[in-house]
């Protein structure tokens, strides 16, 4: 049952790519949208097929054709229908989205195919049973995301050399990480003499090579989900893709470097103890950059790129303690850390979608993504406001929105570190929270900024803006994306009951063996959210203030303006609250400004006092711009195999049977030493 | 039975609130040699507050008018989460939630401020943002210190603990350090001295006034009561974090009469240190907050590294 659900999911989307090439001639808008509507269906039923393996028990699904040597299976239980169940119901509502925002692209059908490609790739990502599936997957991935963040590419709208410098980024630092994975599967494959995932799960190797699969998997997955130092093409690529790709591709595609780190470290049955701590410093570390970059940028899209940086770090630091109380094999406080970061992707995937996809929405209003430039479009587009305003809140985690439940449980597992047995230990884990503050902190004011920047900010309001309002698709893609937010929010209790058989494939052990008394904070929340007091009352708030909206009276005034008759248009903005916390930061800042300053004067009066225009040229540089050396090395690398070595200028046949010779050679030399 | 004990509460919490506000201004015009105007004055401005005509400004918005009732609503509902009549509160949450709630409280404090239009209102809210960030993150390493202390970072789980622990071994160092964040921490978030003058209209000076600059009528007394509210729920952290002496357990007459005599005591007495402190200290540059709150943050961390070394 599950798998015709599954196998036909598939296919529908096989389909949705197949119909996007059907030549249709002149309107490309009619397969589009057909193929759009495929892909919607095949998400549906993967989306239904994975809900019934989290629910219910774990499939082998073996393909009709078969290579001859290697079995091609598909697998799912319960951990990777969780990040199936995400990707999928996430796809269908993006690609709800995106059926009406690509309507009158060029090229769009072509849009559509890459989009089933990627959405097909993601799905054999997820259930992947052995390396080959895996890393075709992986590589069918990298490749249709990299034609889609390139697809503007002809569009005047972008600079060309820019679209095309940040899509070599992106492909660069994903397929280093696809080599650093291979290298890692070859050690697993090797020492377990099979390719199937299900072979390597009673893993025997010893400590040496265990840490080396270890700081493999975390640079490899690492690449995808933008871990320092990894992270540069997030804010490279998101900008320049199409929306729709871009909140795919930060709010689901992300996934995968975290479903991938989770599955290779279900591998090994023992951690070694420092495992958990580089997992935990490039998570900080990340996240810190992620703030700080988007306190800094000015692009919209740029500013949440960066946000998923910050996101996906503090998941990682999650993952790392959670690491770190296994090693001390304290199995049940490593429940709520995991518990924490399984959670924070899910709601990481609904609150990042929900700002990417009303960015758009911006973007028909304004057409600028620069937030310095926008303002004061709460009057035409209120519900944006509402949809965009609840994205944010997510991003703040703030209480009643589900991020602040994840955020809560990474306080609660850090309150847990008394278990240590080591006194360094329970003295630096407290640190972590330090910093987990500071970022979210700091993330407040980030989704601050952007709101007044985008929504309220009157003096910057420009009244030759109008819209018509949001198409009714997309309303329907932002309003279920925001209900499914708010649910979880209130009734974070439905979660826990999703993810127990998730938790039960990690751990072997029950989610509800956590609420237990020794773990205090977690009932709370329990409780709480059990007696729905709270959210009762928030909605009778609602209630009120919507009715005393409806029927106030009052009356209609200007605002105080000390007297004088003219508002000057930059009145607003004379200071900055964050002035004061910047130089609190200065010592540690990982950003660099530099800032230069030219004045001209009145050149009769030749006189420094009488200044007539002063050019300011503020320069980010960003951290990964210092790191930028070293990726340069890596690009020289490739650059010099292509022209050098490669190209058929320089090479002849002979070369390449050189080449073969020698690859054999020390293939016969590898395997002799062995022996 | 838990409607009626949290609607006790509520109302005790409002009453005693209004008159703490009172005490501190007729207190401080003591000091400065004033008559003052008496301790009943919170509650005659909110009843003429509240019958006096609603004005909104020309470009305010949705946030401008739903900000005071839902900062209300939402003060009322921590008001709900303390241990004030009773060791166990009408609802049981945890402290990191508090923080988040106050955060929240802040954020649609800003909204409303900025949705009014007013050029005050900007700079009165980019001054509530900058100075958030600089004190809660010594808040979350001040929970964690005291959460690991007792185990837990329930309120009612952290007083019946403080209840049950001998007063000598309660009061270790790393809890007085705590304790003098925690003031730091309270003073800047009400708004007092060296922040911030609560009672000045002046734009070098202005905080939180300048985010309520533009209500009036209705609006401003709920964002009046707020403030109010406010003020008593950091004293009433401050008294269950650290002086949870004589709350009751149980629920009978004599004890909730002796815990409330021993609850106005206290904040009698934190409201006229408050008030002497105050007197003795004149207004912080703004570009300087960090230093005061880095204060606070460093108390806490020593605290915590305190912790570890006493074990």
């Amino acid at each position: 049952m599950t798998e015709v659900i599954i196998y036909t999911g598939l296919s529908f989307l096989l389909a949705a790519a197949i119909a996007a090439l059907l030549p249709v001639r002149g309107n490309e808008d009619i397969t589009s949208s057909f193929s759009h509507i495929l892909i919607i269906i095949g998400c549906a039923l993967l989306g239904g097929g994975a809900f019934l393996v989290l629910f219910y028990s774990p499939i082998t699904m073996t393909l009709p054709f078969n290579l001859p040597f290697v079995p091609i299976s598909l697998y799912t239980d319960s951990l990777s229908a969780y990040f199936l169940l995400i990707t999928d119901v996430g796809s269908a509502l993006i690609a709800i989205y995106s059926m009406s925002y690509m309507k009158n692209t060029p090229y769009n059908s072509r849009y559509s195919f890459l989009l089933s490609l990627l959405i097909i790739s993601l799905n054999i990502v997820f259930m992947a049973n052995n390396i080959l599936v895996f890393i075709v997957g992986w590589e069918l991935m990298a490749f249709s995301s990299y034609f889609l963040v390139i697809f503007y590419r002809n569009s005047s709208s972008y600079n060309k050399q820019d679209l095309l410098k940040a899509g070599l980024t992106y492909i660069i630092m994903t397929q280093t990480g696809a080599i650093i994975l291979l290298s890692m599967f070859y050690i697993l494959s090797s020492a377990t003499h099979s390719i199937s995932f299900a072979d390597f799960e009673n893993l025997k190797l010893d400590s040496l090579s265990a840490s080396i699969v270890f700081l493999l998997a975390l640079f490899g997955f690492g690449a995808k989900a933008g871990l320092f130092p990894q992270h540069s093409w997030l804010p490279a690529a998101h900008p320049v893709a199409p929306t729709p790709v871009s909140a795919f591709m930060s709010a689901l595609m992300l996934n995968t470097a975290v479903y991938g780190f989770i599955r290779v470290m279900t591998f090994f049955g023992y951690i070694e103890w420092w495992w958990g701590l580089p997992v935990i410093a490039l998570g900080l570390v990340t996240a810190v950059i992620g703030v700080y970059g988007g306190l800094r940028d000015n692009h919209l899209k740029a500013i949440l790129a960066y946000s998923s940086l910050e996101n996906m770090g503090l998941i990682f630091v999650c993952i790392g303690l959670g690491l770190l109380f296994m090693a001390f094999r304290l199995d049940l406080l490593a429940m709520l850390p995991i518990l924490a970061a399984l959670l924070w992707v899910l709601f990481h995937s609904l609150f990042k979608s929900l700002l990417f996809l009303t960015t758009a929405n911006i973007y028909h209003i304004t057409h600028s993504y620069d937030i310095r430039f926008l303002g004061g479009i709460k009057g035409i587009a209120p519900l944006v406001m509402v949809f965009f305003g609840i994205g944010l809140v997510n991003m703040a985690t703030l209480y009643p929105m589900p991020s602040f439940i994840s955020e809560w449980m990474l306080y609660q597992s850090i309150l847990q570190s008394n278990a240590f047995p080591e006194q360094a230990l329970r003295l630096a884990t407290p640190f972590i929270a330090i910093v987990a503050t500071l970022v979210s902190v700091i993330a407040f004011a980030i989704a601050v900024r952007l709101f007044i920047s985008i929504f309220v900010r009157n003096d910057k309001e420009d009244t030759t803006l109008h819209y018509k309002g949001i198409p009714l698709s997309q309303k329907l893609s932002l309003f279920s994306i925001a209900a499914l937010l708010s649910v979880f929010g209130l009734f974070p209790l439905l979660l826990i009951y999703l993810l127990q058989n998730t938790m039960n494939t990690i751990f072997n052990r029950s989610i509800f063996s956590l609420i237990l008394p020794q773990i205090d904070g977690f009932t709370v929340l329990y409780n709480v959210s059990y007696l729905t007091f709270i959210p009762v009352l928030i909605f009778i708030l609602f209630t009120i203030a919507v009715l005393r909206l409806a029927r106030a009276k009052s009356r209609v005034a200007p605002v105080w303006n000390c007297g004088s008759n003219i508002l000057p248009k930059e009145s607003g903005i004379t200071t900055s609250g964050i002035t004061s916390f910047m130089e609190a930061m200065q010592p540690v800042d990982l950003l660099n400004k530099q800032v230069s300053v030219r004045k001209s004067s009145v050149t009769d009066l030749n006189s420094r006092f009488f200044v007539r225009s002063i050019d300011i040229n503020y320069h980010q540089k960003d951290a990964y711009e210092q790191y930028k050396k070293l990726f340069k090395n890596i690009v020289n690398i490739w650059e010099y195999i292509r022209t050098n070595l490669l190209h058929p200028r320089n090479t002849s046949l002979s070369a390449y049977m050189g080449y073969t010779l020698i690859v054999m050679i020390i293939l016969f030399i590898y395997f002799g030493i062995k022996k | 039975m838990i409607i009626l004990f949290a609607l006790l509460q509520l109302i005790i919490a409002i009453i005693l609130a209004f008159f703490l506000a009172g005490y501190i201004a007729q207190g401080k015009a003591r000091l400065q040699g004033r008559k003052g105007q008496g301790l009943s004055q919170p509650f005659a401005n909110i009843i003429k507050l509240w019958v006096k005509e609603t004005i909104l400004p020309l470009k305010s918005g949705f946030g401008f008018r739903v900000a005071p009732l839902m900062v209300l609503v939402l003060s009322l509902i921590v008001v709900l989460s303390l241990s004030i009549i009773s060791v166990n509160p009408p609802l049981n949450v945890d402290l990191i939630w508090i923080i988040v709630v106050f955060a929240l409280i802040r954020l649609l404090t800003m909204w409303g401020a900025y949705d009014s239009g007013s050029p005050f209102g900007f700079i009165g809210a980019n001054r509530e943002l900058g100075v958030s960030i600089l004190v809660e993150p010594a808040m979350i390493v001040l929970v964690i210190s005291i959460g690991l202390t007792h185990g837990t970072t329930q309120l009612h789980a952290i007083v019946s603990a403080t209840q049950a622990m001998q007063v000598l071994q309660f009061w270790s160092p790393h809890i007085i350090l705590a304790l003098i964040a925690l003031s730091i921490i309270v003073l800047s978030e009400m708004g007092r001295f060296p922040v911030n003058n609560p009672d000045t209209h002046l734009e070098l000076g202005m905080m939180h006034e300048a985010t309520t600059l533009e209500y009036t009528g209705q609006n401003l007394a709920m964002i009046e009561i707020s403030q109010a509210l406010k003020m008593l729920i950091l004293l009433t952290l401050i008294i269950d974090l650290f002086f949870p002496y004589y709350i009751p357990a149980s629920l009978s007459v004599t004890a909730f009469l002796i815990g409330l005599g021993a609850y106005m005591i206290k904040l009698y007495i934190m409201a006229t240190g408050l008030i002497v402190f105050e007197f003795f200290l004149s207004k912080m540059r703004l570009m300087q907050m960090n230093r005061f709150t880095g204060i606070a943050m460093v108390l806490a961390l020593l605290s915590l590294v305190i912790f570890f070394v006493q074990e």
